[in-house]
């Protein structure tokens, strides 16, 4: 079967108010023995994994470009050496739009990167900056077009909503600009406030204006009718595309196909274990100058769990579960298995079914949580 | 072990008496013989009857066999342990369970959760009621839900206690307040020494199982002691609160009232319940109503949104221990209608004043 890799990067230049990634700030000293150490990792896996075809490939972060181009260059030459990458691959980097320019966009472009997606979260600045982002919303369009000069022509930015002093009307703004920029690929995510960031502490205390459920519903509602009136494809719930665009690496997530990750922090699911990879840049160093294993957590769910990760990750995209997905997988019956849960979830309009499969409807897209849960053990 | 020929006080032995089911026997039985049989049992004990009636219902109706045959085991060492099957249109199947008093109900409670590993929905405590029909017929009610319609009831007695409270002297007015709120009628106060009162109240059962222990705590610094005996019924003013939820009576939620206090009691209610009832896909309306006027409403708004926000790679483990809590948090709600109803919602007319 073909594997995705993930590699991740875990610096930024600056850490955004409410980010709860495992990403630092002020770590330039390491980007080199970072690189080396991940170059490590890569050549290592690669043996390993000689006998897959490597057909998705996705830079992640953090901050990818946080890194100068030349060790981003190492990197993606050192996947390309070791392991069997399909001429056609998808090969993504994330970029926050402060920090690319025209040249080393060529240059990744030229190591063979042919898809990049910005942080670009809104245009208005009032609000980026308020979420502590480095750029403005002129850079965020300036990216894009820089990116395409470059020979870009899949890209993705993701824009936010529910962000603290937006209205309706940022919002709606955004995915203008997005679609007079002609993105051929956005994901719209909704602000949520994690444990343990700026935001958590202002929010405690009273310092940070979020907009009201009502508002965040209407700004969430925009989005799913502007986005498909005007050529987009909510192939997921978070994901929009033009034809075509859609992110084969992250699909591989939802379809619970095989991924190896690559750095510190990163997650792997292979063999139907989830392994994840040391959060700590420097104990993630230590492990691989050591020649020990940076695997940090390692689990095989049940396969009761494994059935219900299943149908909630491909519960999520507008294909849905396929039975015959489910069947091949498994080896058991899912009309049988879940038919209790099909029948409820119908006919609370929740789900829609055909003879090969099961899918959410707009409304179930809204309440996934409630849907999800029905399946677990 | 040695055989005697006699036990005394403070000792522990057995006898062997063939007797083949627990139920047979209770706590203060007079043991004699067959030979030399007493003509009279000895002075001084009383049967054990329950006082406060609540009922037991498993959140998921599959264990219904599992909580009888709890109940059964319980009932082994606790005589005084009374129940039988009742059917509420909101729980489904479960007992209506008779207890000596709240401390009993909740000891009862826990061990069937604990030890049986049950989830189980307490409806609100109540007492026997007696109902006078206008029909001469006398009916004893332990479920407000039973309770006749209005046009039918002569009147209703509720059982009175003797409630004596031993209180230092400085907070006798504390305790007087709260006892002639809680509908007391004053008897009686006597001077144990120069720093200590004892207060006599008759007090209405149904306020006592309420929360007027720990009230009376509270309200003394923990100073209070509370003896209560059952003394008879009277006739009170009482009405059926009813509850109900997106336009339908939830009959589990009833309770009886005086009818003085029934529109307080009932917007309390219905600001708590809007409190605990989590939001759902639609709104939910609460009502309290006496008969058919409703006395008060509140609504549960509706859940604006309920997804997942991004979930890649790294985040997959994690979402899904989101929504097993999730899901474990529901395990505890009980499907009533189309609305999720919490367990301790059915508890909230007692954490109220």
């Amino acid at each position: 079967m073909n594997l995705g890799l993930y590699i991740h990067i875990p610096f930024c230049k600056q850490k955004c108010l409410y980010c709860d990634f495992p990403s630092y700030p002020h770590m330039e000293g390491l980007y080199e023995s970072y690189t080396d150490a991940l170059c490590r990792e890569i050549t290592g896996q690669g043996v390993l994994f000689s006998t897959n075809q490597v057909d998705t490939i996705y830079i992640g972060g953090g901050t990818p470009t946080a890194l100068p181009a030349p060790l981003l260059l190492r990197i993606v030459t050192a996947v390309k050496e070791n392991f069997a990458v399909t001429t056609d691959a998808e090969v993504s980097i994330e970029a926050n739009p402060g920090t690319v320019d025209g040249d080393t966009l060529t240059a990744l472009r030229a190591v063979g990167i042919n898809r990049i997606s910005f942080g670009v979260q809104t245009f208005s600045d009032t609000l980026l900056k308020r979420l502590g982002r480095i750029h403005t919303g002129e850079e965020g369009a300036n990216a894009v077009r820089i990116a395409k000069r470059a020979g870009f022509s899949n890209i993705n930015i993701d824009l936010m909503y529910g962000l603290p002093l937006q209205q309706a009307e940022h919002f709606q703004q955004s995915l203008q600009i997005a679609y007079d920029l002609a993105i051929p690929h956005i994901s719209v995510y909704g602000l949520k406030i994690e444990d343990e960031t700026p935001f958590a502490c202002s929010l405690a205390q009273g310092k940070l204006s979020l907009p009201s459920e009502e508002e965040e519903e209407t700004m969430y509602d925009r989005g799913v009718t502007y986005l498909p009136q005007h050529g987009y494809e909510r192939y997921e719930i978070s994901n929009y595309s033009r034809p075509g665009f859609s992110c084969r690496h992250n699909l591989k997530y939802w379809h619970y196909a095989p991924y190896l990750g690559l750095g510190a922090a990163a997650h792997s699911f292979i063999n139907r274990e989830r392994l994840a990879n040391t959060q700590d840049v420097r104990a993630y160093l230590e492990c691989i100058n050591s020649g020990c294993s940076p695997v940090e957590h390692r689990e095989i769910a049940d396969e009761a769990t494994q059935m219900a990760e299943f149908c909630f990750l491909a519960l999520r995209t507008n294909s849905g579960i396929s039975y015959h997905a489910f069947y091949q997988y498994f080896d058991k019956d899912f009309y049988q298995k879940y038919e209790q849960q099909i029948t409820s979830l119908t006919a609370r309009g929740l789900v829609t079914t055909t003879r090969q499969s099961i899918k959410l409807t707009n409304l179930g897209m809204k309440y996934g949580n409630i849907v999800f849960r029905t399946f677990l053990p | 072990m040695s055989s005697i020929a006699e036990i005394g006080p403070g000792e522990v032995g057995y006898i062997a008496a063939s007797i083949k089911n627990v139920k047979d026997t209770r706590v203060g039985d007079t043991v004699t013989e067959i030979d030399n049989p007493a003509s009279e049992p000895l002075p001084g004990y009383r049967k054990v009857t329950p006082m406060v009636y609540c009922g037991l219902y498993p959140v998921d109706s599959v264990e219904y066999d599992s909580l009888r045959d709890a109940l059964d085991k319980l009932k082994l060492n606790d005589a005084s342990l009374a129940y039988e099957p009742e059917t509420s249109m909101a729980l489904g199947f479960g007992f209506r369970c008779g207890f000596l008093g709240l401390l009993h109900m909740d000891v009862i409670q826990e061990r069937l959760e604990r030890e049986y590993n049950l989830t189980l929905i307490t409806t609100a405590p109540s007492v026997i009621f007696k109902v006078f029909k206008t029909n001469g017929e006398i009916l004893e009610i332990d479920n407000p839900s039973k309770l006749p319609v209005v046009q039918e009831i002569e009147h209703i007695e509720e059982p009175y206690v003797k409630a004596t409270i031993i209180v230092p002297n400085d907070l006798v007015g504390a305790v007087m307040e709260l006892s002639q709120e809680k509908r007391g009628e004053y008897k009686d106060m006597k001077y144990l020494d120069v720093t200590r009162v004892t207060i006599t109240y008759h007090l209405p059962l149904s306020e006592i199982i309420y929360d007027y222990f720990d009230r009376l705590k509270s309200s003394t610094r923990g100073y209070a002691s509370l003896d209560y005996e059952l003394i008879g019924y009277q006739q009170s003013e009482l009405v059926k609160l009813d509850i109900l939820l997106n336009g339908e009576p939830v009959d589990a939620l009833s309770v009886i009232v005086h009818r003085d206090k029934a529109t307080y009691r009932g917007r309390l209610l219905a600001e708590k319940l809007k409190d605990i009832i989590p939001r759902q896909m639609f709104e939910i309306p609460i009502q309290a109503a006496i008969g058919n006027k409703v006395i008060a409403r509140e609504t549960v708004r509706a859940m604006r949104k309920d997804v997942l926000a991004k979930c890649y790679g790294g985040d997959i483990s994690r979402k899904r221990k989101l929504l097993e809590k999730q899901k474990e948090g529901k395990k505890r709600m009980k499907q009533v209608g189309n609305v999720e109803v919490p367990q301790e919602a059915f508890m909230a007319i007692l954490k109220m004043d």
